[in-house]
């Protein structure tokens, strides 16, 4: 067996002849053929061992990397807080009054500091996605109430540039299941992309759109300075920066693509673009409508392709919530981040939850990999919400008294298995309000 | 109608020194902690309306002074939570524990004055 390590430390292995295969060879003696052989099963297991012990280095270097950027990217934020606060107070005239010039240069200075910020937010996003802990948590959502003019320019880079943002969102657009909070993080950076890769002046538009396969597409589109192929090649690579006409640096640590393309795979969606030097380009990015029985059916066809084809089962759990009382806070989605929050704490990250809310029904599901824990699971997050519950005296929520739950043994394929859930549940018709 | 008091907690005190000219121009009378212990004795005995809370302070951090209060009683009082801490666990043990208002730093200073005017409505219509 023969190691060797390449310039980016991956490791690659090289199998030596087996014994068996030393044995074949016409001018080799048997006796020959048995010393080289245990000399080799020797040599094997001590390069076996070396190996084993090159790839623990590996990730623990990897893990000491990961915590360095993470703790290094959290104590840069106190200092910045300050800086940026400071700024803010002199600006906003709270340590007397400003001449123009002032005002000018304070912008300048407060312009560079945002520009830290956010560099300093992308290596902790980094450090999350390496570590494994960069997770999203989806809900039915519209796409207005993530994209409008106020949430995307808020942040924007815009620097010295003149930027004309329009947003076309069609007003009957179907809901979309998404993580608002994430998505628009993901639109921010396609939009600031935008902008560091333009002239002086750049128009953007934002718009929405059905698209086939049950999915929204959302679109942002630039008349900045395009790319040409080599570039769109390497685009979502971590750290590139492509070339800026007349500037050697673009600014940025180039993460934003990267982080993009890392949400909206988490959305099970996908991202396209089209660029022409000179033109423009369109990053048109497509992420599933909120249709909780296509939802739930491709969560089981994904648990079906990792549980069942590896030879194992898996659960599917449905927990309803009976009663909500009126008294819930004002927009009304409260209760909700309170189940989901309770759930994201009690529940391993692999599994899948579902929450069909607001259609009205109530309903959560969930996938869990151990039949046997099943009713622990259940009763876990049920006493989780209500732990959290005392805190929100106002909220009364009601689970329906027996969760249900289907198993994939006993059914041929994931779309049987969701439709015996789904007809359980309507079987059972919905919960109401109190 | 008498100015609100706000009680800020930061180890940091150029942090400190900015929240308390933010605050007192917005109207707010301030009180300023340097640590955790400091932070409950003021509590105590300057009996504010609402605490703004580092979380990672010396001598207790906000979650030990959040269980001390609840301990003696003082369930009412609002806090935010302001940090530099942005870990998705922190927010959810925050959560956990009630804490509604969470900023993470650096912060934006309109903001956290609409949720410091916000976090105060909300508790003196709980009161009302």
């Amino acid at each position: 067996m023969a190691i060797s390590v390449g310039r980016n430390g991956a490791v690659a292995v090289r199998r030596s002849a087996s014994p068996e295969e030393e044995s074949r060879r016409p001018n080799g003696s048997k006796a020959l053929s048995s010393v080289r052989a245990a000399a080799q099963i020797a040599a094997d297991a001590d390069e076996r061992r070396r190996l084993v012990e090159t790839n623990r280095e590996l990730a623990r270097a990897q893990r000491v990397q990961n915590d360095f950027i993470a703790s290094v990217s959290h104590d840069l934020r106190s200092p910045l807080a300050s800086l940026k606060e400071f700024i803010s107070i002199v600006q906003d005239g709270l340590a007397g009054s400003l001449t123009d010039l002032q005002r000018e240069y304070l912008g300048i200075a407060m312009r560079n500091a945002d520009a830290l910020a956010e560099m300093i937010e992308h290596l902790l996003v980094l450090a999350r996605i390496q570590q494994g802990s960069f997770r999203i948590v989806r809900r039915c959502v519209t796409v207005p109430e993530i994209v409008s003019d106020d949430s995307l320019l808020k942040g924007a880079r815009r620097g010295r540039k003149s930027v004309h943002l329009r947003v076309i969102v069609p007003p009957a657009l179907p809901e979309i299941f998404a993580d608002p909070d994430r998505l628009l993080e993901a639109i921010r950076n396609l939009v600031d992309n935008a902008i560091k890769y333009s002239g002086e002046s750049v128009n953007i538009t934002i718009s929405a759109a059905e698209a086939p396969d049950s999915m929204v597409e959302i679109s942002v589109r630039d008349d900045g300075t395009g790319m040409d192929a080599a570039a769109m090649r390497s685009l979502f690579r971590r750290f590139y920066r492509g070339r800026h006409a007349g500037r050697a640096n673009p600014g940025g640590l180039g993460l934003g693509l990267s982080i993009v393309k890392e949400i909206i795979d988490l959305h099970h969606g996908r991202i396209a673009v089209q660029s022409k030097p000179g033109v423009g380009s369109v990053f048109r990015i497509f992420v599933p409508r909120f249709d909780p029985k296509s939802i739930l059916l491709a969560s089981v066809r994904r648990a079906w392709r990792s549980h069942v084809g590896a030879g194992d089962g898996f659960a599917l759990v449905r927990i309803g919530v009976r009663r909500c009382n009126g008294a819930c806070p004002r927009d009304g989605t409260e209760p909700l981040r309170i189940v989901r929050e309770s759930l994201r704490l009690v529940l391993p990250p692999e599994d899948e939850i579902l929450l069909d809310w607001q259609t009205g029904r109530r309903i959560c599901f969930l996938l869990t990999d151990d039949r046997d824990s099943i009713q622990s699971a259940v009763r876990k997050i049920m006493r989780s919400v209500a732990q959290r519950l005392r805190f929100h005296s106002a909220i009364r929520l009601e689970w329906e008294k027996n969760p249900q739950w289907v198993h994939s043994d006993d059914f041929s394929t994931p779309e049987e298995m969701v439709d015996a859930i789904i007809k359980e549940r309507l079987s059972k018709g919905g919960p109401t309000d109190a | 109608m008498p100015e609100k008091k706000v009680l800020v907690a930061d180890d940091d005190p150029d942090i400190l020194l900015a929240l308390r000219i933010r605050l007192e121009s917005a109207g707010y009378q301030v009180v300023t902690a340097m640590d955790g212990s400091q932070a409950l004795e003021k509590i105590r005995s300057a009996n504010p309306d609402l605490a703004i809370l580092d979380i990672n302070m010396p001598e207790g951090n906000a979650f030990t002074i959040l269980d001390t209060l609840r301990a003696e009683g003082l369930r009412a009082l609002p806090v935010i939570f302001l940090t530099a801490d942005a870990q998705e666990k922190s927010q959810v043990k925050a959560f956990h524990r009630g804490i509604r208002h969470y900023l993470t730093k650096p912060y934006d200073p309109k903001t956290l004055l609409v949720l410091v005017e916000h976090a105060l409505n909300e508790a003196s219509g709980r009161a009302a």
